[in-house]
């Protein structure tokens, strides 16, 4: 049996973390550039 | 279910839920107000920006289900399991350029309906609607479902009554506000959605080491961590096709691509996918923790809730709560409403009553939301199945319209007959493998049916479709009240 190794795992998990957080970044800062624009609905 | 994994109290759940309800009540009154008419109820106007536009599709395809059934798949399949959710995301990122081609062949258009009823004609459409309308009820039943689950695990609240309440506050504020109220609640929603998995995610990761989880699982269930776990590799196509197969037959995605603006619309998908891919992993690998910690997991459907307010304690359990509460508002108000404009477009106003005016046809809008909340609250009620049978059942049904989406969108020779049989013998075929082989299977046989009838459908019998005729603009532009 092939195992994935543990610093993929690290990396999966801490990745995902990351990415998820930026995400919530990124809606606010969209959020806050429509507002500026206008452009919200 | 085990009353020590309780970690609310009964009152503290009921007050959560009583504040989280208000909230999404007001807030859809308040972004309601925003719609004057039927289409501005529906499509929010037709001129949703890039925030709000990629916030609702990610809120929307993050469903109580990615928070309970991510952790569900990492404890069943490891590492694979969890990439395996991920690729529902694929269907999102697939659906930008889709979205994009949709605004420009339809744009007046309303529902995912009207564009299979013009490109193919009744038949393929009343068996598209049949499909479209098992998979959104699966979907509402197994989201409502989801919710008495982990309040009950969470809070001790009875299933019955968390199911009821859940339901009941999308159900009174999408009958408000419409479009303008989901879309608005799930920007809002996304934000708590993103913020409170990386909180629990974060905080787990400070009580446990990753090292000794990997070790646990290495020792304790190594075909978790298996590179070459054969139902696991079956499970990450499966979902993907399900998941591509869920998105672009459902009006649930539809409506959103037609009440965007144009220049967003493939944008704001591709976002949305973007956002939504880490979510299952973020999600899901707390479930690999539970060994590591000493959890004894006794309900697989609560495992993610579960391991999160045993290690966060109470304030986990609240942030799991409003987090799930959020996922499901998210996804059974635009489930409600897409489905309930999928209804009065294209049975009441296609079907029976074409002369229907925009008052009649905001009436029945508001009719439809009601009786599908109450309808979904009947089928949830005596918890019949586990999560993965409601939602899998309907995975082959809604791969077999896959390719004759694509096709209808992309091909100028894909026809009628061709379309009719790959969405029958898709499905047909698809049900018997969940049954013979297995849910990991079915969406998979069911889309390569439905793809290897168009290919033949092409050969044997194209057809020369002449795009104007999906642009009914000059026909019936706005739906002018006749009254």
């Amino acid at each position: 049996m092939t195992f994935f190794p543990e610093t993929f795992f690290y990396f999966l998990v801490y990745g995902a973390l990351f990415w998820t957080g930026l995400g919530a970044a990124i809606l606010i800062f969209l959020l806050l550039k429509d507002h500026k624009n206008k452009k919200i609905w | 279910m085990d009353v020590e994994n309780i970690t609310l109290s009964r009152e503290t759940g009921w007050i959560l839920l009583a504040i989280f309800s208000i909230a999404w009540v007001g807030l859809g009154i308040f972004w309601g107000r925003k719609a004057k008419d039927h289409e501005g109820f529906m499509l929010a106007g037709r001129n949703v920006g890039m925030a709000l536009g990629a916030a609702t599709a990610m809120a929307t395809w993050v469903t109580s289900n990615t928070i309970m059934l991510a952790p569900q798949f990492a404890l069943k399949m490891g590492i694979w399991g969890m990439l395996a959710y991920s690729t529902a995301s694929f269907g999102l990122f697939l659906f930008a350029p889709m979205a994009f081609r949709i605004r420009k062949l339809l744009p007046k258009g309303f529902t995912s309906g009207d564009f299979i009823r013009l490109r193919y004609g009744k038949p393929v459409w009343v068996l598209f609607l049949v499909v479209s309308m098992i998979y959104s009820m699966a979907w509402l039943v197994s989201m409502a479902m989801a919710g008495g689950i982990v309040l009950q695990t969470l809070s001790g609240i009875d299933y019955k009554f968390g199911m009821s309440v859940i339901l009941g506050v999308c159900v009174l504020y999408t009958l408000f506000g419409g479009l303008y109220a989901v879309i608005g609640t799930d920007f809002v929603q996304s934000l708590i959605i993103l913020i409170g998995i990386v909180t629990v995610g974060a905080v787990v990761l400070t009580k446990v080491d990753l090292s000794v989880v990997y070790a646990d699982v290495a020792t304790t269930q190594p075909a978790l961590l298996d590179v070459l776990m054969p139902v696991a590799l079956l499970a990450l196509f499966n979902n993907m096709f399900f998941g591509f197969g869920e998105i672009f037959h459902n009006n649930v995605w539809w409506s959103r691509a037609f009440a965007m603006r144009g220049d967003v619309s493939h944008k704001a998908f591709f976002l949305s996918g973007f956002l939504w891919f880490p979510i299952p992993v973020a999600a899901g690998f707390i479930a690999l923790c539970a060994g590591s910690l000493g959890i004894n997991v006794t309900d697989i459907d609560g495992v993610g809730p579960l391991v999160a307010s045993q290690v966060l304690g109470p304030v986990g359990a609240v942030v799991v709560f409003v987090v799930v509460f959020c996922s499901l508002a998210s996804s059974i108000d635009s489930l409600l409403a897409a489905t309930s404009d999928l209804l009065v477009q294209d049975v009441y106003r296609k079907m029976l009553h074409p002369e229907a005016s925009e008052a009649q046809l905001r009436r029945l809008g508001s009719i439809l939301i009601v009786a599908l909340g109450l309808l979904t609250w009947l089928i949830a009620l005596p918890r019949m199945a586990d999560l993965n049978v409601v939602l899998f059942l309907s995975g082959p049904l809604v791969a077999s319209v896959i390719f004759p989406v694509i096709g209808g969108l992309y091909w100028e020779k894909a026809g009628q007959g061709g379309a009719f049989c790959a969405i029958l013998l898709g499905s047909s075929v698809g049900l018997v493998t969940y049954y013979t082989i297995g849910w990991y299977a079915a969406s998979l046989v069911s889309a390569a049916i439905s793809l290897t009838v168009m290919l033949a459908a092409l050969r044997i019998a194209p057809g020369d479709f002449d795009w104007k005729l999906l642009d009914e603009s000059s026909v019936n532009p706005n739906h002018p009240d006749p009254s």
